[in-house]
C-alpha cells in the first residue's frame, strides 16, 4: 500500500498519533515513507517520544500518589441507583390506568370533549381572512423591526494589535459553545468586531506569524465549514 | 446476571446492553473497569479531589441511565470518556469561570510562590506534572488522551465534541505550550 498523498505539514500534525499507533493504515504509510526522507520530522518523532514517555510517567506517578476511595464511591453510586430506580418504579405504580391508552386516542378524546358550533361558509371565510392577516402583520413585525442580537466580542472596541491576525466570520447556525472551542483551539483572541460582513478580527499567538504555521491554520479552520463561514489573514 | 469472571471478560458493548436492561451486575463490572481511568482524566481537568469523586459520580449515573441511548457510533469508552469530559469542563466553568481564558489560566497555574525552588526537590515525573498543570484542560487533555490513553484523533474529536482538525491544531498548539511551559522551568526534555 503506497499510503495518502499528504503534504509535510498534513503528515507533521498526523505524528502524535503516528507515534501511539491509532492511524489508519492508508496515513500510518504515507507518514512512514515521509519519515524516511525528512529529517524535520523525523527529529520531530523523537521530541514527541520524548515528552510522550514524560507524560505516561508522570501519570502513572500521579495515579500512584492519587488514592481512589473506588469502595466507597462504588457505595454511593450504587445507593444513587436504587433511589433512582425505587423512584422511577413508585412514578410508574401511581400512573392511572387510562394513561396507558395512546396519545392519538387521549387527543381525540380531548376533541370530542369540545363542542364546535357548526359554522356557515362566510363565516368560515371571515374566520380565514382574520388568521391571513394576523400572519401578514407577525411576519411585517419580524422584517422591519431591529434585529436584536449580541455579538461575542461584547460592545465593538479596537484592541492593539501585537501578534498576528487573521479575519473570520462565523456561520449564522454556529453556537457560541463551538466559536469558544476554535478559538481555544488555535489559542486566538476576538479583538475587534463585527466589521462589515460579519468579520471579526481574530489575534493568533507570536508563533503563528511564521507563514507555514499561519496557512495551516487557516487551512484548518477552513474546513470547519460547519462553524466558519470565511477566513482569511488580516493584516495588522 | 452475577459478577463472575465469566461476567468480567465480556465486551464493554455486551455489558452495556445488559446495564441497559437494568443488570446492576453488569453495570459493577464497567463501573470497575472505568472508575480509576475517568477518576484520573477528571482529575487532570479538575486538580480537585472531592469534585472528581462528584464528577466520577454525575459520570457512572449518566452511563446507568443512558445505556439504552447508546447507538454504538463510537467505541464504549469514546462515549463514557466524552462524558467524563463533557461534566468536568462543566464544573470547572461553575468553580472557576477564569479557565475559560488559556492566559488567565496559565498565569495562574504558574503563579505557585517558590515554583523554582520546589521544583529542584522535585523528581523528574513531578516536575512534568508541574509543567502539565500550567497548560489549559484543553491542551491537557487532548496530550493525556493521545500519549496515556492512546486514543486516536477521532476518538478526541467525538471525546471533546470538537471537528478533527481542530484536534489536530490543538495537540499542535498543546506540544508548543509544554515545550515553553518545561523550558521555563529548566527542564530538559532528554531528562524526561
Amino acid at each position: 500500500m503506497s499510503g495518502k498523498n499528504l503534504t509535510h505539514e498534513e503528515i507533521n500534525l498526523l505524528l502524535p498519533w503516528y507515534l501511539n499507533g491509532t492511524l489508519e493504515s492508508e496515513e500510518k504509510e504515507a507518514v512512514k515513507k515521509h519519515l524516511s526522507g525528512c529529517s524535520l520530522c523525523t527529529s520531530e518523532v523523537e521530541e514527541l517520544q520524548m515528552l510522550r514517555n514524560g507524560i505516561v510517567r508522570a501519570s502513572e506517578r500521579q495515579n500512584e500518589m492519587m488514592s481512589v476511595p473506588v469502595e466507597r464511591m462504588e457505595q454511593n453510586i450504587m445507593d444513587r441507583i436504587e433511589t433512582f430506580e425505587e423512584s422511577a418504579a413508585n412514578q410508574r405504580s401511581s400512573v392511572s390506568p387510562s394513561s396507558s391508552e395512546s396519545v392519538w386516542s387521549r387527543i381525540q378524546g380531548f376533541l370530542d370533549g369540545i363542542s364546535m358550533p357548526s359554522l356557515s361558509p362566510v363565516a368560515m371565510a371571515a374566520l380565514f381572512v382574520i388568521q391571513f392577516a394576523i400572519i401578514l402583520g407577525l411576519a411585517g413585525t419580524l422584517y422591519f423591526s431591529e434585529p436584536e442580537y449580541e455579538v461575542l466580542s461584547g460592545n465593538p472596541q479596537t484592541a492593539e494589535i501585537t501578534g498576528p491576525v487573521v479575519m473570520i466570520s462565523f456561520q449564522d447556525s454556529a453556537t457560541e459553545k463551538e466559536i469558544r472551542e476554535i478559538l481555544t483551539s488555535i489559542d486566538g483572541r476576538i479583538i475587534d468586531g463585527p466589521k462589515a460582513g460579519g468579520l471579526y478580527v481574530v489575534e493568533l499567538p507570536e508563533e503563528t506569524a511564521n507563514e507555514k504555521i499561519m496557512e495551516n491554520v487557516i487551512q484548518d479552520l477552513s474546513t470547519n465549514t460547519n462553524v466558519i463561514k470565511n477566513v482569511f489573514k488580516g493584516s495588522r | 446476571m452475577n459478577q463472575t469472571p465469566e461476567n468480567k471478560n465480556l465486551t464493554d458493548l455486551k455489558l452495556l446492553e445488559e446495564i441497559a436492561s437494568g443488570d446492576r451486575e453488569a453495570f459493577k463490572v464497567i463501573y470497575e473497569r472505568y472508575v480509576r481511568q475517568i477518576f484520573s482524566f477528571v482529575y487532570k481537568i479538575t486538580k480537585d479531589n472531592k469534585l472528581t469523586e462528584e464528577v466520577v459520580n454525575d459520570v457512572m449515573f449518566e452511563v446507568w441511565k443512558s445505556a439504552n441511548s447508546f447507538k454504538g457510533n463510537s467505541a464504549v469508552s469514546s462515549w463514557i470518556f466524552g462524558i467524563a469530559h463533557n461534566k468536568a469542563m462543566n464544573e470547572l466553568r461553575k468553580k472557576r469561570p477564569e479557565a475559560l481564558d488559556p492566559e488567565e489560566f496559565s498565569r495562574l497555574a504558574g503563579s505557585e510562590d517558590n515554583a523554582e525552588e520546589i521544583i529542584v526537590k522535585k523528581d523528574r515525573s513531578e516536575r512534568m506534572n508541574m509543567a502539565l498543570n500550567e497548560l489549559t484542560p484543553e491542551h491537557r487533555t487532548v496530550l493525556e488522551l493521545t500519549f496515556y490513553n492512546g486514543m486516536s484523533y477521532q476518538e478526541i474529536a467525538e471525546i471533546v465534541e470538537c471537528p478533527v482538525n481542530t484536534v489536530k491544531t490543538r495537540m499542535f498548539y498543546a506540544k508548543e505550550k509544554l515545550k515553553e511551559s518545561l523550558n521555563r522551568h529548566g527542564i530538559n526534555q532528554e531528562e524526561l
